[in-house]
């Protein structure tokens, strides 16, 4: 196992490295090169030109100016907000919060509904139960988001006025948008869990649980179930990690002050620094949730650490 | 066998739907200019985001155009949006998924790697940070979404190679002296095309939903080109006093979405019996 995990870490280390260049590249395409925004409507001389890039580093090969880059980047210094002045690494860390509460609750509705669904559609396969889950599942991961968020609030929040709308604040602001999230969500983790239990069922264990005369719920439970769990479970930490940054839709329709509303006002504004901040946090938080998913993956199914070594 | 899979899809009336939505929507996109009962660009601005009545069935939108015939000239960038994300993203994933599965080495632990930096991005993150780069219109949302596809593509062709590349066919081809290109393009990748068209599919249901997304965000197509997500962009500060204009447009996103998805799963189903329901 620790052999596992050493060399799962080693094989990261390009994947984190290609992370921070593809960042790097994206901070560079940005239109607009950072002197000009900083002296916003000034031209400036030459002389100031010169010293805001020796300032900035702009004045050193590319090759240098991504190795200051790297350790900028891990020594929490990502630079100001042009606009409100804020460190980025702290406003970053400030939205990030939101976000995760939003994304755990939202996978939790999304694990909850979707097991059940996908165990009902395994158990009753064929049969009008199975079919209306299909369906249900197949409207879910079909919804444009924007569209399932606006049609709630109208719902809730203008005609039944039980709701809020939009922002952060308590409970009731939370329920609308991670609603929405578990909509978009639930039917991919039915689906995978339907097929799983599908692919357990036909395996020898089960006819021998079956044929020691135990009752369907229990072979269902114990030894279905509990088989096909492990990639759902995978799955999940997947989609929770996607979350992090792929709620940016639902968090622009309910106003949420989450990283990925951050991102994208920081696009409109042409706020480098918060863009190339917020964009590469999501990035490692997505890369740290994989790694940790694929070691636990291994921990629960001790069959993965020895597939595809070479891989 | 054709009669078959024709009896096997008139049993489901889902699948039917779904397939008539997708000619329907071909027919219109074909003939938009001649369907479409009033102008998709010319509006009356006194008669701004009428409800529905009879003349204007699904109401007007804050220009005072016709929503019904702004959807059914919409059909026209929808195809173009599935198109243009597919071209781009099925040649350059077969591509490098064929090259990182049969080849390997270095090569696949390069390529491997490039996918997995690109799969840390949630896609809609990505595709966000290339319109950003290279400035918002439809075009460059349709190139974006293309791309953050790529990784999908590239990394289901990977496994499959892999699956492959050890079969006796393979080592046939490879005992007549076939080269590494024509085992990999006449001999794999014919094996393989199954799942890839399963995976088109369902590719252009997430393409049509993301580049809706973007368009929604206020980066997508200029006005006035009728595209779906744009429309909601539009008629969205308007949607407490008018909700029909914005009910139809997004209620159309998700009927051809559903449509796309249920066709890709009855493919997949049929490929893989497996997951048919008996």
């Amino acid at each position: 196992m620790i052999g596992y995990v050493i060399r799962r870490i080693l094989l990261a280390i390009p994947v984190l490295l290609g992370v921070l260049l593809l960042v790097f590249a994206i901070s560079r395409g940005l239109p607009g090169d950072p002197i000009t925004v900083i002296s916003g409507e000034f031209e400036p001389s030459p002389e100031v030109r010169r010293s805001l890039e020796r300032e900035l580093g702009l004045d050193q090969p590319l090759a240098v100016q991504f190795l200051l880059y790297c350790r900028r980047t891990f020594t929490g210094d990502w630079g100001k907000s042009i606009f409100t002045g804020e460190s980025v690494s702290s406003l970053t860390l400030h939205r990030f919060g939101a976000t995760l509460e939003l994304a755990v609750i939202s996978i939790i509705i999304a694990a909850t509904i979707g097991l059940l669904l996908g165990y009902f559609g395994a158990k009753r396969m064929g049969t009008l139960t199975d079919k209306i889950t299909r369906f249900l599942c197949t409207g879910g991961f079909s919804m444009p988001v924007f569209w399932w968020g606006l049609l709630l609030i109208l719902i809730f929040s203008v005609y039944l006025a039980i709701l809020p709308p939009m922002g952060r604040g308590g409970i009731e602001n939370l329920i609308l948008p991670s609603l929405t999230l578990a909509t978009v969500n639930f039917g991919m983790i039915a689906r995978l869990t339907r097929a799983c239990m599908l692919d357990v069922l036909t395996q020898d264990h089960v006819f021998a649980a079956r044929a020691k005369g135990l009752t369907d719920r229990t072979v269902f439970i114990r030894h279905v179930l509990r088989n096909a769990i492990v990639p759902v479970f995978t799955f999940v930490g997947l989609r929770l990690g996607l979350l992090m940054g792929g709620a940016i839709i639902t968090e622009t329709v309910f106003a949420y002050p989450g990283i990925g509303r951050m991102i994208v006002d920081a696009i409109f504004m042409r706020d480098y620094p918060v863009i190339v901040g917020g964009i590469f946090f999501v990035a490692a938080v997505v890369f740290i949730i994989n790694l940790l998913v694929d070691i636990i993956y291994a921990g629960l199914d001790p069959r993965i650490r020895f597939e595809r070594r070479a891989v | 066998m054709t009669f078959n899979v024709l009896k096997e899809i008139m049993k489901s009336p889902m699948i039917c739907f779904a397939l008539a939505v997708m000619l329907g929507v071909f027919f219109l996109a074909a003939f938009a200019d001649f369907v479409a009962p009033y102008s998709y660009h010319e509006g009356d601005l006194w008669k701004m985001l009428e409800p529905p009545v009879l003349e204007h069935p699904l109401g007007r939108d804050q220009l005072g155009r016709d929503i019904l015939s702004r959807i059914i000239h919409g059909t026209r960038p929808l195809l173009y949006v599935i198109s243009i994300t597919l071209l781009i993203a099925v040649p350059i994933g077969i591509l490098l998924g064929l090259l990182s599965g049969y080849v390997g080495g270095l090569v696949d632990l390069t390529i491997s790697r490039v996918i997995d930096t690109l799969l840390s991005f949630p896609t809609i993150l990505l595709a966000l940070a290339i319109v950003a780069t290279l400035g918002t219109g439809l075009q460059n949302v349709v190139i974006a979404v293309g791309i953050a596809e790529v990784p999908v593509f590239a990394r289901l062709v990977r496994g499959l190679t892999l699956s492959e590349r050890e079969s006796l066919f393979v080592e046939a081809a490879r005992g007549l002296g076939a080269g590494r290109a024509r085992i990999m393009f006449r001999h794999i990748l014919p094996n393989i095309s199954g799942p890839i068209v399963v995976q088109m599919t369902f590719g252009a249901a997430t393409a049509i939903l993301w580049a809706a997304a973007l368009s929604f965000l206020g980066l997508g197509a200029q006005p006035p080109t009728p595209c779906w997500g744009m429309m909601l962009y539009e008629t969205k500060p308007y949607f407490r006093v008018a909700p029909h204009s914005m009910i139809f447009p997004g209620l159309a996103i998700f009927i051809v979405t559903f449509s796309v998805n249920v066709i890709g799963e009855a493919l997949r189903d049929y490929i893989d019996p497996k997951m048919r329901v008996r």
